[in-house]
């Protein structure tokens, strides 16, 4: 079976002894039509990393001027000091971290109750949590803020991350996966003596540790990317995320386009340089929200 | 004389499943439940967070539907919506359906074209804005095609819509690649060899077997875009402001708008219900047509 795209090039039959020949024009053609469609997507990231050294009057030229004529690192310097860029990267850090750590405990605790007890509602209880995810963020955005002012909590961690402590998708996940771990694993370590609680610690956890680590990829980009939820329950930069940081950056010094570029930069390597090292995970999370279905 | 209850080893089992269920049950109930309660319950009520809350019955329904910035988000939500999610379909299936082929070089690209999920919204809205330009990245690319004319991107209403959706397409179009790309890979290749064998072509094969074995991730596909689509609010919020003249302003941007820069809760809360509505039609409606298709 030959690649889909080249069909369109398909030569008349080939005479005998070109076959070759045209092998190797497909094969050309079919890389040249891919690496055209990958620096498209890549081309605006290289022009924010490029227009982030440059000087503040060449970004906007025609052509576009590639190599600048001076690399220009203080950019980065000059970014990081206009807003305080390490107090919201350790907002981010801590608030999806955190809001991870209690995905995961949470999510697999309540996935293990459905899938290996039985109680009385139970059944009614998973659908009531399930069907939470019909409730899409935007519809409950307002009542949600509401709720944490009057808890009181605009302007803290609480606010950032309790509302996304757990999540139903992730219970849906663990519950799937634990169903599959054989029931005489947990009856052979009750006949040893473990408590219903060492059961979890010491069989759920241990051999869940592949959808977990797709999970936690999963919580953690969606947290440190989220954006309106952030940018509604905080008003001080103290509290701000990297997300919230950069529209405020952008809002304020908008006219600081070359600062800009090199803020965004600075947001998005960390991301790039996670991607790559953690690709395999990050690409099995999203095949197996896809697998769900 | 009270006699202690005694629970039996099953009863005592079953009451801490419970208790494992129970955080998350409460969680839900708290911040899932009663906010979608309250959303309602707003939705009819006059109130600026500030003073105390007055009711209105169904007056914020009324001036929503009469209100023109209302009528021209609703619109540009669906229009939105349509026009984003059935061609990124197409690409990300296409492109699937390409790395799903054995050639060198397929992890490579496939994680050059899985970079822009990669960063936030909020990042790749800043960069975009500036590529948009009149004098940006884009209008400089496309200077030989256009005799120099710069394309007022985010200042003419029809252009800053496309500008929009291409974005949206660009971002996501990887993410559901790699959904479709597991998808294929579910499928046994038994059924292709058979279905060579049987001197099938590749459309007859493409339309025959993999379609409907690709039923459930299809479907999956649907849905979360266009429930995604439908809370599209980043975009329109970094890119264009809802601009220009409201013309790519949505309903997400405009809860946005009443709720938190209007302060008004109830309005805000109404066109939520809105908003709540049409999603809950709509995966209705798939989770229907799609029971039926498998009968």
């Amino acid at each position: 079976m030959s690649f889909a795209p080249v069909d369109l090039l398909e030569p008349p039959k080939p005479a005998i002894g070109e076959g070759r020949w045209a092998k190797t024009l497909r094969t050309f053609s079919f890389y040249v039509l891919l690496s055209i469609g990958a620096v498209c997507v890549c081309l605006p990231l290289l022009w924010m990393i490029v227009s982030s050294v440059k000087p503040a009057n060449q970004l906007f030229t025609i052509p576009i001027q590639w190599i600048p004529s001076e690399i220009r690192l203080s950019n980065y310097e000059q970014a990081w000091n206009t807003a305080p860029f390490g107090r919201y990267f350790v907002n981010s850090i801590f608030v999806s971290t955190t809001t991870t750590l209690l995905n995961l405990f949470f999510c697999s605790l309540t996935g293990y109750a459905f899938a290996k007890y039985s109680f009385p509602g139970k059944n009614f209880f998973f659908l009531l949590i399930i069907a939470t995810l019909m409730i899409p963020f935007t519809v409950v955005v307002v009542p949600l803020f509401i709720l944490v002012r009057d808890l009181q909590w605009v302007n803290s961690y609480a606010a950032l991350i309790i509302p996304g402590a757990i999540s139903a998708f992730g219970i849906f996940l663990m519950r799937q996966f634990i169903s599959t771990i054989p029931d005489e694993l947990f009856d052979a370590a009750r006949i040893d003596g473990a408590s219903e609680i060492g059961t979890f610690f010491r069989i759920v956890l241990p051999l869940s540790t592949a959808p977990l680590a797709a999970l936690a990829v999963y919580i953690f980009l969606d947290n440190w990317n989220s954006l309106f939820w952030p940018l509604v329950v905080t008003t001080r930069d103290e509290f701000r995320t990297v997300a919230v940081g950069l529209t405020q950056f952008q809002t304020v010094h908008g006219t600081k386009y070359h600062l800009m570029m090199a803020a965004s930069t600075l947001v998005a390597v960390p991301m790039i340089i996670v991607f790559f090292f953690l690709q395999r995970y990050f690409i099995r999370g999203i095949a197996l929200s896809g697998i769900k279905g | 004389m009270v006699r202690k209850m005694r629970l039996t080893i099953y009863q005592k089992r079953s009451l801490w499943g419970f208790l494992f269920a129970l955080p998350a049950i409460l969680f839900f109930i708290v911040f899932a439940y009663y906010p979608m309660f309250n959303a309602a319950r707003t939705s009819l009520y006059d109130w600026n967070l500030v003073s105390a809350p007055v009711y209105v019955g169904l007056r914020n329904y009324e001036q929503i539907f009469a209100d023109a910035r209302f009528q021209t988000a609703l619109t540009n939500t669906f229009r939105f919506v349509a026009s984003y999610t059935v061609p990124m379909w197409i690409i990300a299936l296409s492109m699937a359906l390409i790395f799903t082929q054995d050639f060198k070089g397929r992890g490579l690209f496939r994680t050059l074209y899985f970079v822009p999920i990669v960063l936030s919204e909020t990042v790749i809205s800043i960069v975009w804005r500036l590529l948009y330009h009149p004098q940006g990245a884009v209008n400089s690319l496309l200077a030989p095609f256009t005799d120099g004319q710069s394309i007022p991107w985010l200042t003419n209403g029809s252009y800053a819509f496309t500008a929009l959706i291409i974005v949206a397409i660009w971002r996501v179009f990887g993410y559901y690649m790699v959904i479709f790309i597991a998808g294929l890979q579910n499928i046994p290749q038994e059924y292709y060899e058979a279905a060579r064998i049987d001197g099938g072509g590749r459309f007859q094969i493409f339309r025959y077997i993999t379609m409907p074995l690709l039923r459930p991730t299809t479907a999956f596909v649907i849905i979360i875009s266009l429930l995604n689509g439908f809370q599209a609010f980043v975009y329109q919020y970094l890119i264009t402001r809802g601009g220009p003249n409201d013309s790519t302003n949505v309903l997400a941007y405009l809860i946005y708008q009443e709720g938190f820069t209007n302060l008004s809760m109830g309005r805000a809360s109404a066109i939520s219900m809105v908003l709540f509505a049409i999603l809950i039609t709509l995966t209705a409606l798939q989770l229907y047509l799609l029971r039926n298709r498998e009968n």
